[in-house]
């Protein structure tokens, strides 16, 4: 097993050994998909974002610094191909159908069919939070990235970024529990509040 | 503590960077507070989302990439490693050539004048100044094209960075440009100066001059990124020419991939 640090490897990469690039996506191409689908809702935009980033890796592996993690300089790279693509495209407009699973593949077990359900209501919970609002909130969970590298990342304060996760969760919650409550009123025969 | 007190501590918290002490304030907080608790349940829950798989597709195109990268690397001679530096910038900036040092103080002079006499200046010498202005950019345009006319790779990438600074490059800088992204012996410095062509893609000379050099492209990597500047800008011209890459079997697989994706998007 290769132990070298994701340092190391990009500074081999940055002296012209590329081919340990293929180390680095080994380690990153999957966090890097689903950091994109978590923020397109698009299976096949999201590998295009994966392969851009690998693309400016290498275009500009000179300028990569040492003093800097490597999984915070590539996550800029991420975050400025994701910002390059949404001036390209207009705005995903729902969540993409290819990620809820399809109706007879769901399971009759009432028991899992609720916690399936429960995953989902936590998906487009996700999907309506705000985008810099989801972006914080999928860096800081879900890339193992530390409040002070999402800082540095973003140029700002560790405590403005740890004050936006909190909001992000206050909000999320929010909006899970009302998609919730709006099944169970469903279940129950209420009326929903839609168009009220 | 309150929730407000507590949600200075609750990131950390998800996180498990707090101390054991801080541990035990919070936890004694969510026991009896549903709204924190309920939250933190929450950030659990996320945690337990599963992470999707993108297709295999993924990889070979990324082994196309890089094989695409080497290729481009092993046509160039060797260059030395580029750490970057402000010191290491600032001399980077800073020409070898006597001739080149002279223009580029004359510059500075130059730009000292102008905010000398924007200082102090009076309606009246607006002339004066628009023609000390229009000096100056042309000082810049003589920078540029000299840089990119250098013997030293180093040198003609300081060429196209010095063009970034040009708000209406006139045409002979364009053309040094489109020269340096058809026939430059460095796949950085083209890859460079196609990128800075992009800026000026309203120009019908400049979308002719980068189809041209996708149509010569000698470097996998330079005709990959024309292919995508090409497709940005919808430039009809570029169908004819992705075409032929598509089906010529001696152009490299990845370039040939690319073409066919950017037909899809036309």
């Amino acid at each position: 097993m290769n132990s070298a640090t994701d340092n190391e490897l990009m500074r081999q990469v940055r002296e012209g050994n590329v081919a340990v690039l293929g180390q680095l996506f080994e380690r990153y191409h999957v966090p890097l998909f689903n950091f994109f689908l978590r923020l397109t809702w698009n299976r096949s935009q999201s590998e295009d974002l994966v392969q851009d980033v690998f693309f400016r890796i290498l275009r500009f592996r000179a300028t990569y610094r040492d003093e800097m993690a490597f999984s915070t300089w590539m996550y800029q790279i991420a975050r400025n191909v994701r910002v390059d693509a949404l001036r390209k495209q207009k705005p995903e407009s729902a969540l993409d159908e290819e990620l809820s699973p399809p109706a007879d593949a769901r399971p009759s077990h009432a028991e899992e069919f609720e916690s399936q359900q429960n995953e989902e209501f936590l998906r487009q919970a996700l999907a309506r939070l705000p985008d810099d609002a989801r972006e914080v909130l999928i860096l800081s969970r879900y890339q193992n990235l530390k409040y002070d590298q999402i800082a540095e990342m973003m140029n700002c304060q560790t405590g403005t970024i740890k004050a936006r996760v909190f909001r992000a969760m206050k909000d999320l919650r929010q909006i899970y529990f009302g998609l919730a409550s709006g099944r169970l009123r469903r279940a129950a025969g209420e009326p929903g509040i839609q168009g009220a | 503590m309150n929730c407000e007190q507590i949600s200075a501590l609750l990131p950390d918290y998800w996180q498990g960077s707090l101390s054991a002490e801080q541990r035990r304030t919070v936890e004694t907080h969510l026991a009896g507070c549903d709204d924190c608790r309920e939250a933190a349940a929450l950030w659990t829950r996320l945690g337990e989302l599963p992470a999707e798989q993108p297709s295999a597709q993924l990889r070979v195109r990324f082994e196309a990439m890089l094989e695409a990268y080497q290729h481009g690397l092993s046509q160039r001679p060797a260059a030395p490693a580029v750490t970057f530096s402000w010191g290491d910038l600032f001399r980077s900036l800073w020409p070898r050539t006597p001739s080149l040092q002279f223009a580029m103080c004359t510059c500075f002079l130059a730009v000292g004048v102008l905010i000398g006499h924007f200082a102090t200046a009076s309606n009246s010498q607006s002339k004066e100044l628009a023609q000390l202005h229009q000096e100056v950019a042309g000082m810049r345009e003589m920078v540029a094209v000299s840089l990119l006319q250098q013997q030293s790779a180093t040198d003609r990438l300081r060429g196209v960075s010095w063009s970034h600074r040009l708000a209406r490059p006139d045409n002979e800088v364009l053309s040094a440009l489109i020269s340096a992204v058809k026939h430059d012996p460095s796949v950085d410095v083209r890859l460079a100066a196609a990128d800075a062509l992009r800026k000026y893609a309203q120009e019908p000379d400049v979308r002719r001059g980068l189809v041209d050099a996708l149509n010569e492209g000698q470097s996998p990597l330079v005709q990959i990124a024309l292919i995508e500047e090409l497709t940005d800008l919808k430039e009809p011209s570029t169908v004819h020419v992705l075409r032929q890459l598509e089906n010529d079997r001696n152009v490299n697989e990845a370039v040939r991939q690319r073409a066919s994706w950017a037909l899809e998007q036309f």
